[in-house]
């Protein structure tokens, strides 16, 4: 191998390629494929970019929209659709997590990538801003909204809660 | 992944409390695994780089084997070149070249048999004579020497036949151009009279 070896491939795959698989799973089915391609690359790099892990959701997001580009010509979009959410919920397992992480299925791509990059991601404002594309100040106004949004959609499911809670 | 993880800025020191809880809430929520094999990555890896070092190092022990190639196709091409240029300067003749019909003769006032070049088969000579007949590479040669040249070629090679027919099949022997009511003719007595025979164009003094 390059000046990537074995070790710092196993150290940033532990690290991110969770986070990496969920950014690429809300674009396309083949989100394992993406990432490891992008692992694939990374070990290929002949020296260490300066930011590795905002270099892997860049490629990732890449590979993802490619993938997203060949799907949607394959099928039409109505089916496309219909299996983006299908993976969607494969993604989500777990109950309690489901429950959370449905929530942003609520936000429109822009913002849940934003949550998704700042939260599972841990990249900052400017890596954000490098890897969407837009300007840092958009980026932080859209992840304030995304909470916002969030939040107002977490209420009415808290409301019944509190009510039998006040009930007692 | 907790929220200490995340490098905090000032907008999230300004999040309401309520915002900040929720992103704790977030950022405290596991993902599901992934479905990736980091063995099988990193097998892949290994893969990969194995199969680029092996493509990076025939690449350059082509390029340089094509370039020995070139190398010695150029020179030898060169020494080729060279080579014929050198042989046809050489072999180019300046000078027609001479080609000898060696008539044998022995002293003029004995009696022994004069031989020629086509009587091979008889008695050693004493005194080698040459008669010098010019045969030119075509394109050198003028033509009525080249005519001359021939004439004498075929003369001689009808002589070598003649010598070696017996005498009674010499009587049916007819000449060049002879008809069927053409008389027989008589062999020659002396390689003398065969050569006067079938070398007219050769003066008496050439063969002495």
């Amino acid at each position: 191998m390059g000046p990537i070896d074995a070790a710092l491939i196993t150290e940033y795959f532990e690290r991110y390629a969770a986070a990496l698989e969920f950014y690429a799973g809300q674009r396309t089915q083949a989100a394992a494929d993406c990432v490891q391609e992008a692992f694939l690359e990374f070990a290929r790099l002949p020296e260490l970019p300066p930011d590795p892990a905002a270099w892997l959701f860049h490629v990732v997001r890449n590979r993802s929209l490619n993938a997203a580009r060949a799907a949607q010509r394959r099928t039409n979009h109505e089916q496309a659709a219909a299996e983006h959410s299908t993976a969607w919920r494969r993604v989500a397992s777990p109950v309690e997590t489901v429950a959370l992480l449905d929530l942003l299925q609520s936000l429109d791509d822009a913002r849940r990538e934003i949550v998704i990059l700042r939260i599972w991601g841990q990249l900052t404002w400017e890596e954000i801003a490098t890897v969407t594309q837009s300007s840092r100040s958009s980026v932080q106004r859209n992840y304030v909204h995304a909470l916002e949004q969030l939040k107002q959609q977490m209420e009415p499911r808290e409301c019944p809660t509190k009510t039998s809670a006040d009930l007692r | 992944m907790s929220d200490e993880n995340i490098r905090r800025s000032a907008l999230d020191e300004t999040l309401s409390p309520e915002l900040s809880r929720l992103v704790e809430q977030l950022a405290g929520t596991a993902l599901p695994a992934t479905t990736v094999s980091r063995d099988e990555l990193l097998y892949r890896a290994g893969w990969d780089a194995a199969e680029r070092k092996l493509a990076h190092r025939s690449s350059s022990s082509d390029r340089l084997a094509g370039r020995f190639t070139t190398v010695g196709w150029s020179a030898v091409s060169a020494l080729v070149a060279m080579s014929l240029t050198v042989a046809v300067m050489w072999h180019r003749p300046s000078q027609p070249t001479n080609e000898s019909i060696i008539v044998r003769t022995s002293e003029p006032s004995t009696s022994s048999p004069v031989e020629t070049a086509a009587a091979r088969t008889a008695v050693e000579p004493t005194a080698p004579t040459e008669v010098t007949i010019e045969r030119q590479v075509p394109m050198f040669v003028m033509p009525r020497e080249y005519d001359r040249s021939a004439t004498l070629l075929i003369q001689r090679e009808q002589a070598l036949r003649y010598s070696t027919l017996s005498p009674g099949s010499w009587n049916d022997l007819r000449g060049p151009g002879a008809t069927r009511t053409s008389p027989a003719r008589a062999k020659p007595s002396s390689a003398r009279e065969l050569l006067q025979e079938f070398l007219p164009d050769v003066k008496r003094d050439d063969v002495t």
